[in-house]
């Protein structure tokens, strides 16, 4: 029979606390001397855990970051001023704290999209309320201040992003001023100075999945193709040069959370008619799996995240809250400590 | 043992973890929160102590669901308020939620 040391290489470690458990700690022995008990370091499935509250309750604002622990949100219409497309603040968030940036230049604005990092952002197009008007601007956070960026060429709302503040892309859209504007399949592309329409997608959608991969290699998941809403489980798939039709969703959502890349990808939360969704669905590269829920469902958050092991959602409203200012965190896998049973 | 419910405050960071998420079934809306059993129907320890740390204050399920369905019967009524212009008026009317 083989001893701990002979398996390990080391004898049972001797500690006065347990340490944060990581993927190094997995299947190693410990001996806490204050609890007096032996402890191991266990891997379990991705979860959502809670976040530092957004500092008020905000739906169909926009974000960027690359992690739960680097993120960018800015207001849609909230609990501060439900009037939509009347705020204009934004918050960066290091994991625990949101700090208020200065104040965005845009006169306002809801339904909007980001794309880039916490501290390298591009914010495009918005809904302004008074007078109630698609505005076609972007701008750009260098980490200090917002500036302005240049005008998209078409003037759509409910567009979403992903990519870099030097080479972003951004796809569907509606003109929310006209109740019969016609939704879209418009797609853009930036390189930091200049909006290029693009080749656009199959399916005209509004409230795309965002933030999933670059601007050459990326996915719209899902939207919804009609303002009633009628969400699709559709995605496509972008190389750079033109939109492939992929594997579908197990749940249509419009208006959820996405992160990742083209290869591997989350989507989570989402609206789907009148009734908002808390699954979490992963891509592989090959299929979409189910693998987790939110704990609020909800939609027309915030949502960052470059990979499908970290990510986070921000904000937005859910059926029993308009503004549902608690944030969501998921991490995959999450490590955990486990006290030893010997009888 | 069905579902618990009960109310508590969201603090934020801690407030739900991931090691909460994984230990037992929780989902919340509108300061509502519903707690799973175990697989075989048990009450689940590690969701009692959930309970005990968020200070939450036990519901009946009645008494759950009519706090949500107050929550959305005020979300219907804004709803109903906006103006046809609104931009939020050509998003669906919020629907009621049965609790499970």
């Amino acid at each position: 029979m083989g001893t701990y040391k002979g398996i390990q290489g080391e004898s049972v470690e001797v500690l006065a606390s347990d340490p944060s458990p990581t993927q190094a700690h997995v299947g190693k022995l410990w001996y806490n001397t204050t609890a007096g008990a032996f402890k191991i370091a266990t891997e379990g499935s991705g979860a959502w855990a809670a976040g530092t509250n957004y500092p008020n309750g905000s739906q169909y604002g926009g974000s960027a970051g690359t992690s739960q622990n680097a993120a960018l949100a800015w207001q849609g219409d909230s609990d501060l001023n439900p009037t939509p497309g009347a705020m204009k603040a934004a918050f960066s968030y290091d994991g625990s704290t949101w700090t208020q940036t200065p104040t965005m230049n845009r006169d306002g604005g809801s339904y909007t999209f980001g794309a880039g990092t916490s501290t390298s952002a591009l914010a495009g197009s918005y809904y302004r309320s008074s007078p109630a008007a698609n505005m076609s601007s972007s701008e750009e956070y260098n980490g200090t201040a917002w500036a302005a960026g240049n005008d998209l060429t078409d003037d759509q709302a409910l567009r979403n992003g992903c990519g870099t503040q030097t080479a972003a892309l951004t796809a569907g859209g509606r003109t929310i001023t006209a109740p019969s504007g016609p939704i879209t399949g418009y797609v853009e592309h930036y390189d930091g100075t200049t909006w290029t329409e693009s080749t656009a997608l199959t399916t005209a959608r509004i409230g795309i999945g965002a933030h999933n991969g670059t601007q050459t290699a990326s996915l719209a998941i899902c939207g919804a193709t009609n303002p009633g809403s009628v969400s699709v489980t559709n995605v496509e798939s972008w190389n750079g040069t033109s939109w492939t039709a992929g594997t579908v969703v197990n749940t249509s959502r419009y208006l959820g959370g996405a992160s990742g890349t083209s290869a591997l990808a989350l989507t989570y939360g989402g609206k789907a008619s009148g009734t908002y969704t808390a699954n979490t669905e992963e891509w592989n590269g090959t299929g979409w799996t189910e693998i987790a829920d939110l704990t609020t469902a909800r939609g027309n958050s915030g949502s960052a995240g470059t990979t499908n092991t970290d990510a986070i959602l921000i904000s937005g409203s859910s059926a029993a809250e308009e503004y549902n200012a608690s944030v969501e965190e998921w991490t995959s896998p999450v490590y955990t400590v486990k006290t030893v049973t010997v009888s | 043992m069905p579902n618990r419910y009960c109310t508590a405050t969201s603090t934020g960071k801690g407030f739900v973890t991931h090691q909460d998420r994984n230990d037992f079934y929780l989902s919340g809306n509108g300061g509502v929160w519903i707690i799973g059993p175990n697989a075989n129907g048990t009450d689940n320890l590690k969701a009692s102590a959930w309970l005990s740390r968020v200070s939450a204050t036990i519901k009946t399920k009645a008494e759950a669901q009519a706090i949500v369905d107050a929550e959305i019967a005020a979300g219907q009524a804004r709803w109903d308020a906006y103006a046809d212009d609104d931009a939020r008026k050509q998003e669906p009317r919020p629907e009621e939620i049965t609790l499970p």
